[in-house]
């Protein structure tokens, strides 16, 4: 019964939390380009306004699958509040992913299905660490169970600090930030017009950016369960781990689709299994 | 052979900011062939020297393009000068090479930061865009308007700046470079800056000769052609090496716009070590007569202008082939064997005006 | 490495410097001597020759005798100080302030008082 509880909390408050971390993160990338910046609420206005468009669907497939994308996206961010298994949450993110893809293939357009093999490619280069990081944090921790990862007593960053740094390098993927956003920005627009979400307008533009935000709280949840017998220490990592992106965001130019998949997978392998490698021998 | 897809690059793209149509011929994402059309933005403005007296037409001259407007007007100027053999006051000439380099610097500072954004370097867009206030700032400062002054007419110059205000802007100058050195830097050795550009756009010496490249892109392709080397106006006296690259690509381009910009703050410091004294404009009396081709240097190239007076208040003829519209054929080279995500970068490396081409 | 951190310290440093934005029209900008905002008139010292109307490159002045009116259409104003330029009395003059938005595009007319009011006045 707790378990519910905690994974409604969870999916009710993402987007409170999310569209918070959204605006700061507006405000801190416009001071770091010399702006004002919007208020730090803008996130929230955006969304509510585009609610109160009108909906351009191109076909009758578009909307639903990006209305299941949203259930499963959120279905990934309740399982991991409600403490179920950490690789079930991370395929049903990975499935929610996939039907915004599909999304954006039915609709035809050449900026959206160019946005949508680049979202596949960064799914590729991505995914492949997020695992490794939940098979790492199983090395580490001995279990699956995320409430028993929340609850252990010791923290798994300790066995696993190139996992950890690895997660961080796929993290720009995740978050949509340069070097790494590839199929879609956050920006006004990019080589491929808005890449994946073009086609998206009105209210499904706004589900859109909902995704986003259980997404972006998702993978910060990741981060934390590396520290997660110390939880002052793990919400400062965080953070810590946000303002990071929020510089390379700023520090970077968009790279191409072979660089960055190359890259990813070197820092995958490297990083990622050569510390699992090392763990598994020592262990 | 691939499936042939054709997709339609604007003429309303977000990626740029003016109409230009572009229909690409894709091979899976490959640009095999590409046919431009151009026209949206017509705006008849050389029709219009037959209404407005020839006095007139400098403010017309100067709306034809919003980023190197003050060139437009000199151009068209110097042509009338010519056509009437009007002797203009050297302090008015170095005045004019004063504005034209600064708005050189303005403009390609304003390219720097559209091309940063197009691939994705939002902050390096928002500083090159900061510094160019500055520039900006000095423009509000000396001739009350930010972008199109009004400051050319026939026979000279409207606006003097007195020594003092020139010797503040010297210092203004320096600050403004000091400004924009470290952003020159990232655009000459920034890692994911060379990735996006280099070997993107390949243009070679013997395409861009042949196809009739100007300014920048010619430049970049190693070719070494810049009309101050004309020695027109106050160039007679200030010596202007131009800037050239051979890489010929998306990179080469940008490197000689950065230089350039060094370039032109120098030669404005020599403008207001060297400035005469003395008046800023002849007298004009009479029509003009004749016709004359006037060259001059723009930021985005060399621009021609054609008059032709008949000797009355209004023109016969005036025409104006401006540096994009020379630089389209090239950019048609550049894009074929690019890939669809690189059109944009491509098309902007040229710095398109597409009003400037349409007129 | 150090290739990627080109544009670091300017993002840094511009992190704790405040912002260059300026808030138009919450704060008053900065006027030059120059700067074009609009023309206006003194219309004690107009004499009604209509040359700022003649000169005008785009029409935006219009003077009316008969009527002792005379009008400027700022949306057609280009701001370039031609009929400063012109005027024999020197009674155009050119404002920094920023002329306000309106709602629809119209001309703003000012009556020009006759010679004989002028002297009682």
């Amino acid at each position: 019964m707790n378990a519910w509880i905690w994974g409604i909390v969870g999916i009710l408050l993402t987007p409170v939390v999310a569209g918070l971390v959204g605006g700061i993160d507006r405000v801190i990338t416009a001071k770091m380009q010399g702006r004002m910046g919007p208020p730090v609420l803008q996130p929230f206005y955006d969304v509510m306004k585009l609610f109160s468009k009108q909906n351009l669907v191109l076909n009758r497939f578009h909307h639903d699958l990006v209305i299941c994308s949203l259930i499963f996206t959120v279905a990934a961010v309740g399982l991991l509040f409600a403490g179920e298994n950490l690789l079930m949450c991370i395929f049903a993110l990975v499935v929610g992913n996939v039907f915004l893809v599909l999304a954006a293939y039915s609709t035809n357009s050449p900026y959206s299905m160019l946005g949508a093999d680049r979202e596949l490619l960064q799914m590729l280069a991505a995914e492949p660490m997020i695992l490794l990081a939940a098979v790492g944090i199983y090395m580490a921790t001995g279990t699956f169970d995320i409430n028993l990862i929340a609850s252990g007593t010791h923290s798994a960053i300790q066995y696993l600090p190139g996992v950890f740094f690895g997660l961080i390098y796929v993290l720009t993927i995740k978050l949509r930030k340069s070097p790494f956003d590839l199929s879609t920005s956050h920006h006004a627009h990019q080589e491929l017009v808005k890449g994946l979400s073009t086609e998206f307008a009105g209210p499904s533009l706004a589900l859109f950016e909902i995704i986003h935000w259980y997404e972006t709280v998702f993978v910060m949840a990741l981060i934390y369960l590396f520290f997660a017998s110390r939880p002052i220490v793990g919400i400062v990592a965080v953070l810590i781990v946000y303002f990071l992106e929020i510089l390379i965001d700023n520090i970077n130019a968009r790279v191409k689709w072979d660089l960055m998949l190359a890259s990813a997978w070197v820092i995958t392998l490297i990083f990622g299994l050569g510390n699992l490698m090392l763990l598994f021998i020592l262990k | 052979m691939a499936k042939r897809t054709i997709v339609p690059f604007g003429p309303q793209h977000p990626v740029l900011p003016e109409p230009i149509h572009l229909d690409l011929v894709l091979e899976d994402e490959m640009v095999v062939d590409v046919l431009p059309s151009v026209g949206f933005i017509h705006r008849g403005l050389e029709l219009l020297c037959q209404k407005k007296s020839f006095q007139d037409m400098v403010f017309v001259a100067e709306r034809i393009c919003g980023i190197c407007s003050f060139i437009h007007g000199v151009g068209y100027c110097q042509g009338i000068e010519k056509v009437m053999n009007l002797d203009i006051p050297k302090r008015a000439q170095f005045l004019r090479v004063f504005w034209g380099e600064l708005s050189r610097v303005h403009s390609h500072l304003l390219w720097l930061g559209l091309a940063a954004d197009a691939i994705g370097f939002e902050s390096l867009f928002m500083h090159s865009w900061r510094v160019r206030e500055k520039v900006l700032a000095i423009f509000e400062e000396t001739t009350g308007g930010r972008v199109i002054f009004g400051a050319a007419k026939v026979g000279g110059v409207r606006i003097d700046i007195s020594q003092d205000k020139l010797d503040q802007l010297a210092i203004a100058l320096d600050e403004i470079q000091k400004e924009y050195e470290p952003l020159a830097k990232v655009f000459l050795e920034d890692y994911t800056v060379q990735h996006r550009w280099s070997e993107v756009g390949y243009l070679s010496k013997e395409d861009a000769h042949q196809l009739g490249a100007v300014g920048p892109t010619a430049r970049a392709s190693g070719l070494p052609q810049d009309m101050r080397k004309l020695r027109y106006g106050a160039y007679e006296d200030l010596e202007v090496e131009p800037i050239v690259e051979t890489a010929g690509d998306c990179y080469a381009r940008c490197v000689v716009r950065v230089k350039e910009i060094y370039q032109s703050l120098d030669l404005m410091r020599r403008v207001i070590h060297k400035i005469p004294a003395g008046e800023i404009e002849t007298k004009v009396t009479g029509f003009p007569q004749g016709e004359y081709f006037s060259r001059v240097e723009q930021p985005r190239g060399e621009v021609v202008y054609y008059v032709k007076g008949n000797g009355t208040k209004f023109l016969d003829r005036f025409r104006v082939r401006t540096p994009t519209f020379a630089n389209i054929p090239p950019l048609l080279q550049m894009l074929k064997g690019c890939t669809l995500a690189d059109v944009p970068a491509i098309v902007l490396s040229i710095d398109p005006c597409i009003s400037c081409t349409e007129r | 490495m150090s290739d990627i951190l080109k544009m670091f310290t300017t993002v840094i440093k511009s992190l704790f410097k405040k912002s260059t934005c300026r808030q138009y029209p919450f704060k008053k900008p900065v006027f030059f001597d120059r700067t074009k905002g609009h023309i206006q008139i003194d219309r004690e010292r107009c004499i009604l020759c209509s040359l700022c109307d003649k000169r005008c490159p785009t029409g935006a002045i219009n003077v009316d005798r008969n009527a002792r009116t005379w009008a400027i259409n700022s949306y057609k104003c280009i701001l370039c100080f031609r009929c400063v330029e012109v005027c024999p009395v020197t009674c155009l003059a050119m404002q920094q302030q920023y002329s306000a938005p309106e709602e629809i595009k119209k001309s703003e007319v000012v009556e020009i008082p006759a010679k004989a009011e002028k002297a009682k006045a």
